[in-house]
């Protein structure tokens, strides 16, 4: 067995975060790189070293290969464990890596190119008896693309080539549409993933995505961990990821978890990775969307109804070690759990990007919650990475409990500072349709899309006039006098201080 | 003291007085009792009516956050009218040509230039945040006035990237 002691994590956010708590119950130490935005970012504190690797811009630091290689020799780290988004579907930095002499946490370079070029993805998956979509892939000029859009028909969507996670994805109507969507894809892909070429796919409208998580050693040994649904999707990216699906029986489940395994091994796949299926609820028909040959976000869902710790795995495995005693039979996943991906993005303002300081994070802390946060009070929410802040996860043994178990949870959750969805969330959540497991991939756009705040909530009234004695006791405004002004008197005081006697005994 | 907070483009008005160790309200003609239990920031537990609620405040320049009963708020204080018409940024109505950028973020390209004539609803500007693209078009038809901004620089929410002036207007 390879012997781990170090790790680089050439990522940022709570993953980075989330990576680095692995090893430490591992006791593998870890090494944090970081840009100019990032210099005193929660993944350099966690991390035992934290190396500098360029310019805030992804492309001058998260995304450059040979900066983040040298970070790792320089810090003899002995294995690099690239995340999600960035470097970790880029088959060029896993084979620098591996020729670099240091171990990728992740598969080989030959399953993420051939999972990655859509067009060999596709073929294998035919052969192996996998249902895919149809779309296409065999050209990148914009005359093809647009003739292939033109045979395939509108609605389209237009990926990248080289991405995943939902980023750089543009649902096109009609073909006026199409020459914009594509510049703007190609912009977004270039930024997100280093490389601007893009698929087409037919829309699939009303679809369910349903994702089927999958592990794999050296030794040849592939199982899978169960689906996660996560058709609740706004802009094509997951806000609300469950599992199980409300969808599948247990028929279902067989079907496409074995169609999952197929998939992984017709690439030989190794490492944790994750087959995205479309279903059609309808006819419960589904197909092959993509393998995300990387940790997901949602991760955390599984680990709970299955007690694993994948990220632990992910590691485990590149080590060397079997995951045959784990095999299916031993793991029973038990109860249900939900995630919540709280976001950085204004939902009353088309959820358009909010940027900002944390000036207060509060966690939910209740039996059956996990917070998993790339941020915490005093942190910057920078315009230059991705919006996710934290994600909320609960567990409860049916999904009604963890339902309600979440809009507790989002109950209890403050983060003072930077706006975030929290509230759509909870609208979300209490939604009919949701509550009876029918939301599309459509659902948001179709039934929440004019969501503003509730303007006359009793509790904004409340709000207001916490807001005001807020600033009465904190501090008088210039040029009033107010007894506040007075350097002895109690208000100035740094510490708690009660007026009114104790606390009542029911707090 | 009177307040004034502005959130989604409603006023509102309150005021607060002393009255010895506790605060005498006055909110949308209701007038109520109010006694501090514990101000120790952001934690703030206060009681109104007789209820105890249990907040969370922080404060950045204008922006008050509230935290109270599982809702986030984020109130402004309202300034005054003068100086609010003079400010930068400022618009007003739908006469304005005013073009101000709807998200933080980096400008990623300038698609036109100072005396371009341009149609309603032409991309002006190009932003990206957070991975996003988003295009800020003109409001009416017209010619551009001034670009505010270059390609590269980061903006705020709300920073004015253009002015667009109505022919014959």
């Amino acid at each position: 067995m390879a012997n781990l002691n170090k790790i680089l994590i050439a990522n940022r956010g709570e993953i980075a975060v989330r990576i680095m708590r692995a090893c430490g119950e591992m006791n593998i130490a870890t090494v944090a790189v970081y840009s100019d935005a990032d210099r005193a970012a929660l993944h350099t504190r966690v991390a035992a070293e934290a190396i500098h690797i360029g310019a805030s811009p992804p492309r001058e630091s998260y995304l450059n290969i040979e900066k983040i290689i040298d970070a790792a020799k320089k810090s003899n780290a002995d294995a690099i464990h690239p995340g999600y988004g960035f470097l970790a579907e880029n088959a060029e930095f896993a084979q620098a890596v591996n020729d670099a002499g240091i171990v990728f946490i992740g598969p080989s370079p030959f399953s993420i190119r051939a999972m990655g070029d859509k067009a060999e993805a596709r073929a294998r998956m035919i052969k192996s008896g996998v249902p895919v979509v149809p779309g296409f892939q065999d050209a990148d000029d914009q005359e093809s693309l647009a003739r292939a859009a033109e045979q395939i028909g509108y609605p389209i969507l237009i990926k990248a080539a080289a991405g995943g996670g939902g980023k750089a994805m543009r649902v096109v109507e009609t073909k006026s549409g199409f020459p914009d969507a594509l510049a703007a894809a190609r912009r977004e892909a270039l930024n997100a993933f280093g490389d601007a070429r893009v698929i087409l796919e037919r829309y699939v409208a009303n679809a369910r995505h349903i994702e089927f998580q999958i592990l794999a050693d050296k030794f040849g040994n592939t199982i899978h961990l169960f689906e996660r649904e996560c058709s609740i999707q706004r802009r094509h990216q997951k806000i609300i990821e469950e599992t199980p699906s409300p969808l599948l029986d247990d028929e279902l489940r067989e079907r496409m978890g074995n169609a999952a395994v197929a998939a992984a091994r017709a690439v030989n796949y190794e490492n944790a990775g994750t087959i995205e299926f479309i279903v059609d609820p309808d006819t419960r028909e589904f197909y092959f969307l993509e393998m995300n040959t990387r940790l997901q976000v949602e991760h955390p869902i599984t680990e709970l109804t299955t007690g694993l710790d994948l990220a632990q795995w992910q590691i485990r495995i590149a080590r060397g070690e079997r995951i045959e005693r784990y095999g299916e039979r031993l793991i029973q996943p038990r109860g249900h759990a939900i995630e919540c991906r709280v976001y950085a993005e204004d939902p009353s303002n088309h959820f358009l990007p909010s940027t900002g300081r944390v000036l207060d994070l509060q966690l939910p802390n209740m039996p059956g919650v996990r917070a998993d946060a790339g941020i915490a009070t005093g942190d910057e929410a920078s315009a230059f990475y991705d919006p996710l802040l934290v994600k909320l996860i609960a567990y409860a043994e049916t999904r009604d409990a963890a339902l309600a178990k979440m809009q507790n949870a989002l109950r209890e959750f403050s983060l003072l500072g930077v706006t975030t969805n929290v509230e759509f969330l909870q609208t979300v959540l209490a939604h009919p349709t949701l509550r009876q497991g029918k939301a599309t991939t459509r659902f948001i756009e179709q039934e929440l899309d004019a969501w503003t705040q509730a303007p006359h909530d009793e509790r904004r009234t409340m709000g207001l006039i916490a807001a005001a004695l807020a600033e009465s006791l904190d501090k008088a405004p210039e040029g009033e006098a107010s007894s506040v002004n007075d350097p002895y008197s109690p208000w100035r005081a740094q510490r708690a201080f009660r007026v009114g006697g104790e606390l009542p005994a029911a707090l | 003291m009177k307040f004034v907070y502005s959130s989604h483009a409603q006023n509102e008005t309150l005021d607060l007085e002393r009255a010895g160790d506790d605060f005498e309200i006055e909110i949308g003609g209701e007038r109520a009792r109010v006694q501090v239990i514990a101000f120790a920031p952001p934690r703030l537990i206060f009681s109104y009516n007789g209820k105890i609620f249990d907040a969370r405040v922080a404060r950045a320049g204008k922006k008050h956050w509230v935290y109270i009963q599982g809702a986030t708020f984020v109130f402004e204080r309202a300034e005054s009218r003068a100086a609010r018409d003079a400010a930068p940024g400022a618009r007003e109505g739908a006469g304005s040509g005013i073009v101000v950028a709807p998200m933080p973020g980096q400008v990623r390209g300038v698609l036109v230039e100072q005396g371009d004539a341009v149609t309603e609803g032409q991309p002006l500007v190009l932003m990206e945040a957070m991975k996003m693209e988003l295009k800020v078009n003109a409001p009416h038809a017209g010619v551009v006035a001034k670009i505010f901004v270059t390609l590269g620089q980061s903006v705020e929410r709300e920073q004015i990237l253009a002015e667009v002036i109505k022919r014959g207007g």
